[in-house]
């Protein structure tokens, strides 16, 4: 559109001046309209032929970018890469698509590398050459040339001049480690590609070299704002720094920071020593002098870290005065990595900001860095910005930091422009919820009360009623009670549990000890803190206290090294806030795999102790969540450990904030129910199910599980004769050690023997036959009624029963006068009839009693003499059908066609009831009591 | 008026000066491209179902401003409109972490013609995000697609079902009943052959638990045959007898699936309650509670698996009635034969009970799983291998760490029962696999 306009403009101007030139000579127009007109024609012309070369200039550069970036692709160097196709601004052109396509390709991203491809196979004008190439962008792993061969086919594609392609080969070569060809000339040049190369390997006393010599060459804005960057980039990354290096400064000598840095790296120096001996003191001497010299080494350990710090920096801080004379945007950028340099990361992202609204940004003429900046200004104005941890927004980041001097493609790409940029994504990240549901109380069922925790705003935004919707299982609650949780005033007793691990040293540690240290800044005086360190094992570093500076000065002596073991640390932690007056609150950080002991997090619970748990690397997230949801803290996962500020900040936000929410649930059918709120205002919402079963009765405190007892009238009778007035029987059970009295039926029974599990009542043997209850009280007065547990009877001498389709045999037969048969002391059921051909495929067993009532017995079984102790019989019929009740513990035996190895053989316990006919016999549960 | 005359050729240079200026700034402003107006220009383009012209918008608003969700969203929806919805889960990954109800709507529509179990899992993290009933009513339609996927298999433990032709068949030994017949009922005589299980309503699905057969009819009513010794057919007594014929245990009308072993059933219904009676004296059928909503439940002779509608597995052993213990998380399917316990979690891991035996070359493998190239849609498992369909319809048997692809077979459904994997085609053909064999062997 651009090249249209300037070459319409450009014929048109060239037309006028001919136009013009012939009017005038032919005198056709007066000398000062015809010398107007020239005038307007050349201005014209000059223009379009301005915007022509400017045209020419921009394509050829956007060009050069796709050259770079395809001569890195075919190193798999894809970070430069994608940042030289993020230079590009003709987003929709062939070749950038092309070279992206491929990119992604080796990037491993085949999805975005197909979308690519869609595009770029739907572009209207695309010439035959170029339908090749898309082939080829298709199969180029299965070609022989592979990368390398794709990449020259779309170099070769551009319209580049060979001039122009010696020149970026060149280049790229010198960027990679190369050395300058003796055609280079240009020292400028030849400095800035070194520079960039020196970047690249991190070379960094090269990089410094070469820029100061750089400003000595040309002391121009540029090359001084370069200068600056470089010292940051050194600064950021540890680097040495010597006066030395700024030997071509004619100023050095006088340098005041130069003097500044040797006087402080004097006094490092001095104290480091005096450490040494102090250390040494405190290993030597006993006592409070130890003491005191351990305590003296902490001090001038941390005062001789700020001196080191301050010498690290003031090279930075000279920068930073440097180029306080230059006043654009780009200056504005460079001073932003000054400032993340000396980790002052907070000025260095407000410096970006303030910079995106800056009167330098209305004017500059740089429109993507404008662009960027706004961007940048905008993620950090808008709540819930999306797709910021993106490759997009990453490249848009780095491109950013780096677009002072575009030409030096590495400077988004030191480990100084990687950091910053993920500090930017980390900040638009959410760590944690901002509201959650601590716990949900429905042991009032339908009242239910939910405990809420989260940002203040977001618990205010409830307790105002402001756009919340409060659901109960698919059912809107209208009424609902809030109430704000104040913990003596809101006092928190925090304890830190820091994993010290191994794996924690290094730079995972240092991020900790800067984000704890943070956290600490921002602690109010009321809160009580302790600290735990833990790796194989715990270690209480400060109990509670509310100073804040006896916790910081045991925060940075913590170092990495060690095994993980979260039990401990949980322990220990618990310990700590045994005495704690606040609310109880412990913050487990760790970044290894752990296997814990639950119990250990339970105790904590069982004190009131909320566990927050932060993770990091290869966290076992499964484990920390459920530490988290068991006490009713939340788990707040970071990427890395550079993450952890921001982790603990928005932990800061949260801690100690809960509401209590309760209403009362109208349709109560559904058992497996769910509360659920949502904010609409932050669109925040929060679901937590329960369930409402049957509440399973208690067992009662005392229970008997012995078959019942049966006895025979002739046996007592025999004990009566032998002036033996009582009889013993001994009960299984439960919780017999508190039995008081117990009776048989409504006969008071002696108690001879008794533990937890068993008891031994004596019994009268003068009472009647029947069937008897037993009746233990407790010595809370409590009574226990186990009925059908103590039988006395004629025994009839039969042990085969046919009850319609079933053949019962029973090691015990008792005969009560009122027609009462009662089977026991092992009972086996099988079928009765099984015809040819077939197999008996039931085999059941009841250790019980089953009662069979209206029984008559056989005439011929009732003996000529009537005397029911002469009957012995084979089998006994009860009849084609019936019912049998009784209780016990009904079983499958080994015969029985349904038996299988897998399963527990137990089919019912409790009262049964058999109902019988001679097709179909069935047991169910719930038999009653036969009078 | 003379003055101006005199004045214009002046004028009219400087004119000319100030339009250059003014033309130079518009286009270099027009130059620029406005995130905005190409944000409008691919929702038009989307509106006509100009798919490509949108996307190409879409992602030129993308490189421009990385956090523009209307971007991604309008991306997302032309991908899915023009047939690529294998493309916008990447794109819409940021906005389903900031929890955007739009984002999950388009991406169970892009999940549910690919990967229905996936879809599902989406659709109830939707739910839970929302409690909307409009997002009730798309996660009903899904779970219900997932429950009435073909079973026209069963084996159970000396006894299979086969629903053929709408016909219900039964194989095996009638010692109890469970061939639905009275043939040889209380015999030891095998019936080998598939024969009329004398079922006379009209059959939709057959599952069996132990030594008992049921069957779901189209009624959604729930039959059974066999052994009820636990009282597991929840008919509140246990029989004693052998009886031969089919009994309804269930005319809810809401039966979705059947599984269990000797002792236990499990009803899972449509609503995604789960049911069981048996063991532990339950004669009755009782409510699963505690444990949400369930999309899935399957039994081997052993134990049962039970997967929630929020992608948590849960085991309980036959041994051990109703003591459910949780086996894994963000799972979206599983498998379970006598050869174990197989599942694949959302991230497309493959976990399994027992080690698979032989890995493929191509697949990964950390501490939770095998990462397969490919992404699994369905699986299946015996003792021997896998036999997995992947989103791109594929057919896979893996068998001693190779990928045999099996062309020609449009699967309707895979499962395991019993020893075997289970194939059910389009076509109506059911067969029955070991995986060890190049081939299935079709029941008839």
């Amino acid at each position: 559109m651009t090249m249209i306009i300037a070459v319409v403009a450009a014929v048109a101007g060239i037309l006028m001046v001919v136009l013009a030139v012939l009017l005038l000579c032919k005198k056709k127009l007066s000398v000062r309209w015809g010398s107007s007109l020239l005038a307007c024609a050349l201005i014209l012309a000059c223009a379009g032929g301005m915007g022509i070369i400017r045209q020419v200039q921009i394509r050829t550069e956007e060009y050069s970018y796709i050259y770079m970036a395809l001569c890195y692709l075919e190193e798999e160097q894809t970070d430069p890469a994608a940042l030289y196709l993020k230079r590009v601004n003709n987003s929709q052109g062939y070749y950038l698509t092309a070279a992206q396509v491929l990119l992604e390709q080796v990037r491993g991203n085949d999805t975005v590398a197909q979308v690519r491809l869609d595009v770029l196979e739907n572009m209207q004008d695309v010439n035959e050459t170029e339908e090749n190439t898309l082939e080829r962008l298709k199969t180029w792993r299965q070609s022989e040339t592979g990368l390398a061969g794709i990449t020259a086919v779309l170099r070769e594609q551009l319209p580049l001049s060979g001039r122009k392609r010696q020149e970026l080969n060149q280049a790229f070569a010198l960027e990679n480690g190369g050395f300058p060809e003796s055609g280079m000339t240009d020292m400028e040049d030849t400095l800035l590609l070194q520079i960039n190369q020196a970047l690249g390997s991190q070379n960094w006393y090269s990089a410094l070299s070469s820029a100061v010599q750089l400003v000595h060459e040309n002391a121009s804005e540029s090359n001084r704002l370069l200068l600056a960057e470089v010292i940051a980039d050194v600064t950021y990354s540890g680097g040495s720094i010597s006066t030395n290096q700024f030997l071509y400064d004619q100023q050095t000598d006088t340098d005041t920071y130069a003097r500044e840095s040797e006087r402080l790296m004097v006094r490092y120096d001095d104290l480091m020593a005096e450490l040494t001996e102090l250390q040494q003191e405190a290993d030597y001497v006993d006592g409070e002098d130890g003491e005191a010299a351990a305590g003296r080494s902490a001090e001038v350990a941390e005062e001789a870290e700020t001196v080191l710090r301050q010498a690290e920096n003031i090279f930075a801080l000279r920068a930073l005065n440097s180029i306080a004379d230059i006043h654009s945007l780009e200056a504005q950028v460079v001073r932003a990595r000054l400032y993340y340099a000396m980790r002052n990361y907070q000025e260095a992202i407000d410096t970006l900001r303030s910079s995106a609204e800056s009167v330098q940004a209305g004017l500059s003429g740089n429109s993507s860095l404008v662009k960027s900046l706004r961007l940048v200004k905008q993620v950090y104005e808008t709540e819930g910005e999306v797709g910021t941890d993106t490759p997009e927004f990453r490249e848009e980041l780095q491109v950013l930091l780096g677009s002072v001097h575009p030409q030096l493609i590495q400077l988004g790409l030191t480990p100084l422009a990687r950091d910053f940029a993920e500090r930017i994504i980390s900040d638009q990240k959410t760590y944690g919820s901002g509201l959650y549901v601590v716990g949900l109380d429905a042991s009032r069922y339908p009242e239910i009360q939910v405990r809420l925790g989260g940002q203040m705003e977001l618990l205010e935004s409830v307790i105002n009623r402001e756009m919340v919707v409060i659901n109960d299982t698919r059912t809107t609650i209208e009424t609902y009670e809030v109430e704000y949780n104040s913990t003596e005033e809101r006092k928190n007793s925090i304890c830190f549990v820091i994993d010290t691990s191994g794996s924690m040293g290094g730079s995972p540690i240092q991020d900790a000890r800067e984000a704890l240290n943070q956290f600490l800044d921002a602690v109010t005086g009321n809160d009580e803190l302790a600290l735990v360190r833990f790796e194989s094992s715990a270690e209480i570093l400060v109990d509670l206290t509310t100073s804040v500076g006896t916790l910081k000065a045991e925060v940075n002596g913590l170092e990495g090294g060690g095994g993980t073991d979260i039990t401990a640390g949980i322990k220990a932690g618990t310990t700590a806030l045994t005495d704690a007056s606040g609310a109880r609150t412990m913050i487990v950080m760790t970044d290894g795999q752990s296997a814990i002991d639950m119990n250990a997090v339970q105790e904590a619970v069982d004190q009131g102790i909320t566990i927050f748990t932060i993770g990091f690397g290869s966290v076992n997230d499964e484990l920390l969540q459920s530490i988290a949801d068991m006490s009713g803290g939340q788990y707040l996962r970071a990427d890395s450990s550079t993450e952890l500020t921001n982790v603990y900040s928005s932990l800061q936000g949260i801690i100690g904030n809960t509401i209590t929410v309760t209403y009362t649930v109208e349709n109560t059918e559904e058992e497996e129910r769910y509360f659920f709120l949502e904010n609409e205002e932050y669109s925040r919402s929060v679901r937590r199910e329960y369930y409402i079963g049957e509440e399973t009765e208690a067992e009662p405190a005392v229970t008997l599980t012995s078959p019942p007892a049966m006895q025979t009238r002739e046996y007592l009778e025999n004990l009566l004769r032998q002036q033996q007035t009582t009889f013993r029987i001994p009960y299984n059970g439960t919780g017999l050690d508190t039995v008081a009295a117990a009776y048989a039926g409504d006969t008071a029974c002696a108690i001879t023997n008794q533990g937890e599990n068993y008891i031994e009542l004596e019994v009268s043997a003068s009472l009647p036959d029947g069937v008897y209850e037993i009746r233990l009280q407790d010595q809370d007065g409590e009574i226990y009624s186990f009925p059908e547990m103590l039988i006395i009877g004629e025994q009839l001498r039969c042990w085969n029963y046919r009850a319609g389709s079933l053949l019962i045999s029973a090691n015990q037969a008792l005969w009560l006068d009122n027609g009462l048969l009662v089977l026991g002391n092992g009972l086996q059921m099988n079928e009765a009839y099984v015809e040819d051909g077939e197999v008996n495929t039931l085999s059941l067993r009841l250790d019980g009693v089953l009662l069979f009532s209206g029984v008559t017995l056989p005439a011929e079984a009732a003996g000529e003499s009537g005397d029911i102790r002469q009957i012995r019989l084979e089998q006994m019929d009860l009849g084609d059908t019936g019912v049998g009740e009784g209780h016990g513990v009904l079983s499958l035996s080994r015969d029985d066609k349904a038996y299988t190895e897998y399963v527990s053989s137990e089919i019912l316990e409790g009262e049964i009831l058999v109902e019988y006919d001679v097709q179909d016999s069935r047991i169910t549960v719930g038999g009653e009591v036969a009078e | 008026m003379r003055l101006r005359v005199k004045k214009l050729p002046i004028l009219l240079p400087l004119l000319c000066i100030a339009v250059v200026l003014i033309v130079a700034a518009v286009t270099t402003r027009v130059g620029q491209s406005s995130a905005l107006a190409h944000t409008d220009l691919g929702q038009k383009y989307l509106n006509d179902m100009d798919y490509n012209g949108a996307i190409a918008e879409f992602l030129q608003v993308l490189s421009l401003d990385p956090t523009s969700q209307d971007a991604r969203l309008g991306l997302a929806e032309a991908y899915i409109g023009s047939g690529n919805p294998e493309m916008a889960p990447e794109i819409l990954e940021p906005l389903v972490e900031a929890e955007s109800p739009e984002a999950y709507r388009l991406l169970i529509d892009s999940q549910e013609e690919l990967d229905i179990h996936l879809a599902l899992l989406t659709a109830q993290e939707l739910v839970n995000n929302t409690d909307d009933e409009e997002d009730y009513a798309i996660r009903d339609e899904l779970l219900d697609r997932v429950l009435s996927e073909k079973h026209s298999y069963a084996a159970g433990w000396d006894q299979e079902l086969l629903l053929s032709g709408g016909d219900v068949l039964s194989a095996g030994s009638n010692t109890l009943g469970q061939l639905g017949t009275d043939q040889a009922l209380a015999t030891e005589t095998v019936q080998d052959s598939f024969q009329p299980a004398g079922f006379s309503g009209q059959a939709a699905r057959v599952y069996c638990a132990g030594r008992t057969s049921c069957i779901v009819d189209q009624d959604g009513n729930l039959w059974a045959a066999g052994e009820n010794r636990w009282g597991q057919m929840g008919l509140g007594y246990i029989s004693v007898d052998p009886e031969s014929g089919w009994t309804q245990i269930a005319d809810s009308g809401d039966i979705a699936a059947v599984s269990g072993n000797t002792g236990m059933l499990y009803v899972l219904k449509t609503d995604g309650s789960l049911w069981y009676a048996g063991q532990g004296g339950e004669l009755e059928l009782q409510r699963v509670g505690g444990i949400g909503s369930v999309t899935a439940v399957e039994s081997n002779d052993r134990q049962t698996v039970l997967l929630t509608a929020n992608g948590t597995l849960y085991l309980c052993y036959a041994d051990s009635p109703m003591n459910w213990t949780r086996v894994a998380g963000g799972v979206k399917l599983f498998s379970l034969g006598n050869g174990g316990l197989t599942w694949v979690t959302e991230d497309n891991r493959i976990c399994s009970e027992y080690a698979v035996m032989g890995v493929p070359a191509a697949w990964q493998q950390d501490d939770q799983g095998l990462i397969p190239d490919f992404t699994v849609c369905d699986i299946a498992s015996d003792s021997n291998g896998l036999l997995l369909t992947d989103v791109s319809g594929r057919l896979l048997r893996v068998y001693n760490g190779q990928v045999y692809e099996i062309e020609g077979m449009t699967v309707a459904n895979l499962y395991s029962s019993g020893g075997s994997v289970v194939v059910e085609q389009e076509d109506g053909t059911v067969s029955l696999w070991d995986l060890s064999q190049p081939d299935p062997v079709p029941l008839t």
